[in-house]
């Protein structure tokens, strides 16, 4: 496959998959929870992208993601876009400027990614607002929620991976 | 990384970042709008968006059509396509009598209160990370949507309009800690504020505080919209499932348990004009 071809095949299975996951997580079709813990599929699908492509896909993609979510969110409207754009690009340059491409390297990215997602929405939302939170939030809902979204993100290493190699 | 810094791929990268980091926080500073881009893909995405609902509908009414028809096949082979040709018009039958029912709650609201103007609108999307149990419908600005318009079915109040879009608003629930308004009990006419906790909402539950040491509430209770603020009275809050007494001052509060399934929401009607209305919540927490 030529490398035109390659990239075409590469964004329109990314586009769906970005769709794909949207829908599934806010239409309530399938959000994949556990407990209290509700993994933001989002993020690892971003993140995979930032690390394996280049910065004009990370940037549409992290800002794609972060527009789609805002007009989903009840939250203020500009927090995604801004936290993905942001954060795909800081972590699409970590990953080729300083670390490896290998599956460690990317989950310790996946799980800071998904920690400042979900504790600057603690921070912004709650903790700023002077809304008071005891420490179940954190115990029952925040911390499994981190974890279990970067878990989500070996999945999409792997989906990225092969699709870069076609 | 040096290179990198000073190339123009990375100049013009953070002239994207910026912009789209003015824009956002200049909407997000106005406050009760959502940010252009976000309304826009909204819109877009709306479509989308009812499509997984209506996947995920067809799917519960698919398992219930094939549990049902297993049954029949099983006891009425020989009835089988009569039985189908029935099934046809029951659906539509039922189907037309879930609408009926549906509008025939809201024309008895309606009958009660003639200046209320309805907007109806679908549930698009529950936000899993709104522990407030936050979501979006289908109707906006262009279906005469405004900031802070109640939001209603027929079993009770479901919250406000936080943010208008084009064609998608959001909604507050009545769970949430930012939705502050008056209330009182119907029976008593004891009267208090109504505002979430986080640890309530989790339960799917609400608060109705200030209430006097004195007064007579008592679980059961159905609690009401006192018509301060942006809602009108009389609106049906929930029921009282606990008494307690508040730690921090000498008067009561109780638990409340809505009236509305949040899980269950599909369709929900927005109050767009009533008389007294109002064009902002009480006050902070």
């Amino acid at each position: 496959m030529n490398n035109k071809k390659r990239r075409f095949v590469c964004a329109f299975v990314n586009i769906i998959l970005i769709f794909l996951v949207f829908i599934l997580r806010y239409s309530g079709l399938c959000t994949f929870k556990i407990g209290e813990a509700v993994p933001n599929l989002l993020i690892p699908l971003a993140l995979s992208i930032s690390v394996f492509y280049s910065n004009t896909a990370f940037l549409s993609a992290g800002l794609f993601i972060g527009i789609l979510m805002d007009s989903a969110v009840t939250e203020a409207s500009f927090f995604n876009s801004v936290y993905f754009v942001v954060g795909c690009s800081l972590c699409s340059v970590l990953a080729t400027r300083l670390l490896n491409r290998n599956l460690k390297a990317a989950m310790c990215l996946s799980l800071l990614m998904s920690f400042c997602y979900f504790f600057l929405r603690y921070l912004i939302f709650f903790a700023f607002k002077g809304v008071a939170v005891n420490y179940e939030y954190f115990v029952v809902y925040l911390i499994p929620s981190v974890v279990y979204t970067a878990v989500w993100f070996i999945p999409f290493y792997f989906l990225q991976k092969k699709l870069t190699e076609i | 990384m040096r290179f990198f810094l000073r190339s123009k791929e990375f100049k013009k990268i953070i002239a994207i970042v910026l912009v789209v980091i003015a824009v956002s926080v200049t909407a997000g500073v106005i406050g009760g709008f959502m940010a252009p881009q976000a309304s826009v893909l909204g819109a877009v995405a709306a479509p989308f968006q009812k499509l997984g609902n209506t996947i995920v509908q067809s799917f519960s009414e698919m398992s219930a059509n094939f549990n049902s028809a297993a049954k029949l096949n099983a006891e009425n082979d020989k009835l089988k396509t009569e039985i189908d040709a029935l099934r046809g018009q029951l659906v539509d039958y039922q189907s037309a009598l879930t609408d009926n029912e549906f509008y025939k709650e809201y024309l008895e609201i309606k009958d009660i209160n003639p200046d209320f103007k309805f907007c109806p609108a679908l549930v698009t999307t529950k936000d899993p990370d709104d522990v407030f149990g936050g979501l979006t419908v289908d109707a906006g600005s262009l279906q005469g949507v405004s900031l802070f318009d109640p939001v209603i079915t027929d079993s009770g109040l479901v919250g406000y309009i936080s943010q208008v879009g084009v064609s998608t608003s959001k909604v507050t629930t009545l769970l949430s800690t930012s939705l502050v308004c008056g209330a009182y009990d119907s029976r008593t006419n004891d009267a208090g504020a109504l505002s979430g906790t986080v640890e309530l909402a989790a339960e799917g539950k609400t608060r109705f505080y200030n209430l006097p040491r004195t007064c007579s509430v008592a679980i059961g209770d159905i609690v009401v919209t006192s018509g301060s603020g942006i809602f009108p009275d009389k609106l049906i809050i929930g029921t009282i499932d606990n008494i307690s007494h508040d730690p921090l001052s000498s008067s009561l509060y109780a638990t409340i348990t809505p009236a509305v399934n949040f899980d269950e929401l599909k369709n929900v009607m927005i109050i767009t004009s009533f008389s007294g209305q109002g064009n902002e919540l009480i006050g902070e927490k």
